[in-house]
């Protein structure tokens, strides 16, 4: 039973999940329907109370919207964080806070980290399995974004090789992001440090030429300026990793005396299982710290998934409070029209009919308000992926899936069978009672 | 008074002798050809799958690689590394991992594990499960403390020795 | 198809009080019969209780079937091929068109009797004079109201019409011009009435009127002349 469910395709588990929770709404509307025709009553009951049908609507679409644009919105920021940092197999850092570093290496949010010696890098540099070891230096920036100082190799596989232009040969040169407003032969001045304190002055005479521009990747490095490494330390009158003799070249190797250090490397292996092992052997007690930021947002997803939890907690509470109206308010409508439905029975309409009417007429409402909150959703998902992605460059997707559809589906069956009740008690008082009034 | 003041002895007594540290368990330190193995250990679950974990030491002169692990029934169980694609946690299935002398390799949860499917059996938190590790250098029976549903980590993180 | 009435030893009761007591009465199939009294002495109850509404002892036959011995689902579907009703305030749905108001019944009938339904509908509502058209009839006049709700009673063809102060709320022209009409309409078809009613102008034109008073009928005064 169990294998062949797996061994569906999801597509087709979606559907049967969305079948099975259409279930009691379909069945309760067969039963109650059949032969009948409803339809023309609900509609005068419909137009009669369009006011109240309308706010009952909205509730109903706000509430159902609130949950789904929630979810939906939770799950487009996990996917785009993860996607931002997919690139980003291993980084190795000195000890300290794993999502400090994390934040600082892969989402380049600026903070004071302590730096990697030369003789780390060198051994990180020099493994057998590791195919890119990437110093990465920042701390400068220009119009705000960040100038970030790092090796051709990375840029490259940051960009998979798209890269408009060229990549950087010498030092003085720049590959910017997608988002960056610089063309290409474009020179610019970098400011010291970022944010309101960046000191535009500090590097006055240092010009920086815009060679080649990388394709858009859906990460905060959309919005960074690259550029080789050697020319951050040189900017700041450090040493530039390579003795004199070395001419103008760029790149590794380093001289580890010479390297004034790195806040983090970024490692990419050749192998995938080479990652775990790398982790185990660059997390050594007091000097080095390796990690996954794959597990370190895994952990933030844990704390993520707890808040969702809550919060789905709270919109479930606050569905089962607007169910609650709604079912209220259909209460308060079928009194007021209590006497035409009594007015059916006195014409020798059946119970069902009655009934029909009534549960027709709320539901009615649930499909109306359940679609209508489905696209709310969608909506509130949407604008709040677009102000995240533009605040945070993390390419933040609002999507609706069917787990956001079955939900309101989940809520529609339930509410549909609950609407059984006002239909229910219209026709338990006596006909001739409700004609007199 | 005095009744809930006795069940309350009751209650806390056996928790309290349980938190002195135990030296008579069994050992938590496995070797073979050079290779160290310490804390196996993994999550209580009803389930039937489980993952395995373990810190790994090669202190021989010759590398060692982990091929996998097995049950006495036969069921097999492969080594695993976590990965995060697309914003969802999964596991991806590894080939053997070597470990060369003087080096470490752990394994540990949102890492790399050796995963078994299909168990048969209910893993009970403080019990012990009996894996036979499958290495270049032969296969080797181990112990496995069985941790908490939730655990992150071995009973013994965080002590000294 | 018209059918006669017989009661035998009618009784109606809330709890222990009796609401109304006919000991025998007789009726043949097309007689147009209005009831008349003081409010509260029991003229809506002998109404509900001809219609099936409402739980009877004793025997209150229209033909062969004894409505006091019927569960209150048969008598609903007794009520719904043989009776038509008329409402003092029409309870008409104000949002439909005339022809939607009239065809109601066919919503909850079989397929079968749709369309005979509809087009009787349409057929009442031209001999009633009613406007056609998509007009919903929450702009028409209290005259023209009960126009639709009669070409309703008799949308499904019934034997038997019983309407509860049909007039009452029609200013005098309209209610003369719509007794003319009903009667008309109900003799020519040979249709039983029986109507609740304080109109005398409506009263004089039906062939048999009975007063009931605290819950009795006092008075009976049998086929009227013409």
């Amino acid at each position: 039973m169990r294998d062949s469910w797996d061994s569906l395709p999801v597509l087709a588990q979606d559907l049967i999940i969305a079948g099975a929770l259409l279930l009691p709404l379909l069945v309760i509307g067969g039963i109650l329907l059949r032969g009948f025709r409803p339809l023309p009553l609900v509609r005068a009951l419909m137009w009669r109370f369009r006011w109240a049908n309308l706010l009952f609507v909205l509730l109903i679409a706000v509430s159902t919207g609130m949950g789904i644009g929630l979810i939906a919105q939770e799950r487009g920021l996990r996917t785009g964080s993860a996607q931002a940092a997919e690139k980003f197999d291993l980084v190795v850092t000195a000890p300290g806070s794993e999502l400090t570093m994390m934040l600082a290496a892969v989402f380049l949010q600026p903070s004071a980290v302590p730096l990697l010696d030369g003789a780390a890098y060198d051994r990180i540099a020099n493994h057998p399995q590791v195919q890119i070891a990437a110093p990465i230096a920042f701390g400068d920036s220009h119009d705000g974004a960040p100038v970030v100082g790092t090796i051709a190799e990375f840029v490259t596989y940051l960009s998979d090789g798209q890269i408009e232009g060229r990549i950087f040969a010498r030092s003085g040169e720049a590959v910017v992001g997608a988002a960056i407003d610089l063309r290409i032969g474009d020179r610019f001045t970098p400011a010291h440090g970022r944010g309101s304190g960046a000191d535009a002055e500090a590097h006055d005479g240092v010009g920086i030429e815009v060679v080649g521009r990388m394709a858009r990747s859906g990460s905060p490095w959309d919005r960074a300026i690259l550029i080789p490494v050697e020319t951050v330390w040189e900017v700041h009158g450090l040493a530039n990793g390579h003795p004199f003799e070395d001419g103008d070249r760029i790149g590794p190797p380093f001289t580890p005396e010479l390297f004034p250090g790195t806040p983090a490397v970024i490692v990419h292996a050749g192998e995938l299982w080479a990652n775990y092992a790398l982790r185990s052997e660059f997390t050594v007690a007091g000097e080095t710290m390796a990690f996954f930021p794959g597990t370190v947002l895994a952990d933030l997803y844990r704390v993520m998934g707890d808040v969702r939890q809550a919060m789905s907690v709270m919109s479930i509470v606050t569905q089962v409070l607007v169910a609650a109206s709604v079912l209220l308010g259909l209460f308060i409508l079928t009194r007021l029209f209590q006497r035409q439905l009594a007015m059916l029975r006195a014409l020798g309409a059946p119970r069902r009919f009655v009934m029909a009417v009534v549960w027709g007429y709320g539901v009615t409402l649930l499909v109306a308000g359940t679609m209508l909150g489905l696209a709310f959703g969608y909506a509130a998902a949407l604008v709040l992926s677009r102000i995240v992605t533009h605040r945070t460059d993390v390419l933040v997707t609002a999507t609706i899936t069917w787990a956001e559809v079955n939900l309101a589906l989940g809520f529609l069956s339930a509410m549909s069978v609950l609407s059984l009740v006002p239909a229910l008690v219209v026709l338990t008082r006596p006909v001739v009672e409700n004609l007199r009034q | 008074m005095k009744h809930l003041l006795a069940a309350l002895m009751l209650m806390t007594t056996p928790v309290l002798a349980e938190e002195g540290h135990d030296h008579d368990q069994p050992a938590h330190a496995f070797e073979i050809g050079g290779l160290e193995i310490l804390h196996p250990w993994t999550n209580a679950t009803d389930q039937d799958h489980a993952l395995l974990f373990m810190d790994l030491h090669n202190a021989g002169t010759a590398r060692v690689e982990i091929l996998g692990a097995r049950l006495d029934s036969g069921l097999e169980g492969r080594l695993v590394g976590f990965r995060m694609k697309d914003g969802e946690m999964g596991f991806e299935s590894l080939p053997p991992i070597p470990v060369a002398p003087g080096r470490q390799l752990a394994l540990e949860p949102d890492g790399l594990a050796i995963r078994f499917d299909g168990l048969q059996a209910v893993l009970e938190e403080g019990h012990h499960w009996e894996v036979i590790l499958l290495t270049s250098a032969g296969e080797l029976e181990i112990d496995v403390v069985i941790e908490a549903q939730d655990a992150r980590q071995h009973g013994h993180a965080g002590h000294s020795h | 198809m018209a059918l006669p009435l017989e009661i035998k030893d009618l009784e109606v009761r809330a709890g222990t009080r009796t609401l109304l007591k006919v000991g025998d009465l007789s009726a043949p199939a097309g007689a147009l019969i209005g009831i008349r009294g003081p409010s509260g002495a029991g003229k809506s109850t002998f109404l509900h209780a001809l219609s099936g509404l409402i739980e009877v002892r004793g025997r209150l036959c229209w033909g062969e079937v004894d409505l006091a011995r019927l569960r209150p689902e048969r008598r609903t579907a007794f009520r719904a091929h043989n009776m038509g009703l008329i409402f003092q305030d029409f309870l008409l749905f104000e949002e439909l068109s005339p022809q939607a108001n009239a065809g109601l019944s066919g919503l909850f009938r079989t397929r079968h009797d749709r369309a005979p339904i509809a087009t009787r509908a349409a057929e009442g509502l031209a001999r009633l004079g009613v406007p056609q058209g998509n007009r919903t009839v929450g702009s028409f006049s209290g005259g023209e109201r009960q126009r639709v709700a009669i070409a309703r009673a008799l949308a499904t063809d019934p034997g038997l019409l019983l309407a509860d102060e049909p007039t009452a709320s029609l200013d005098r022209r309209a209610a003369d011009a719509l007794i003319e009409d009903l009667t008309g309409l109900l003799r020519a078809g040979g249709k039983t009435l029986i109507a609740v009613s304080h109109d005398a102008h409506l009263l004089e034109r039906l062939d048999r009127v009975l007063t009931i008073e605290d819950g009795k009928v006092t008075d009976d005064t049998g086929v009227q002349a013409a």
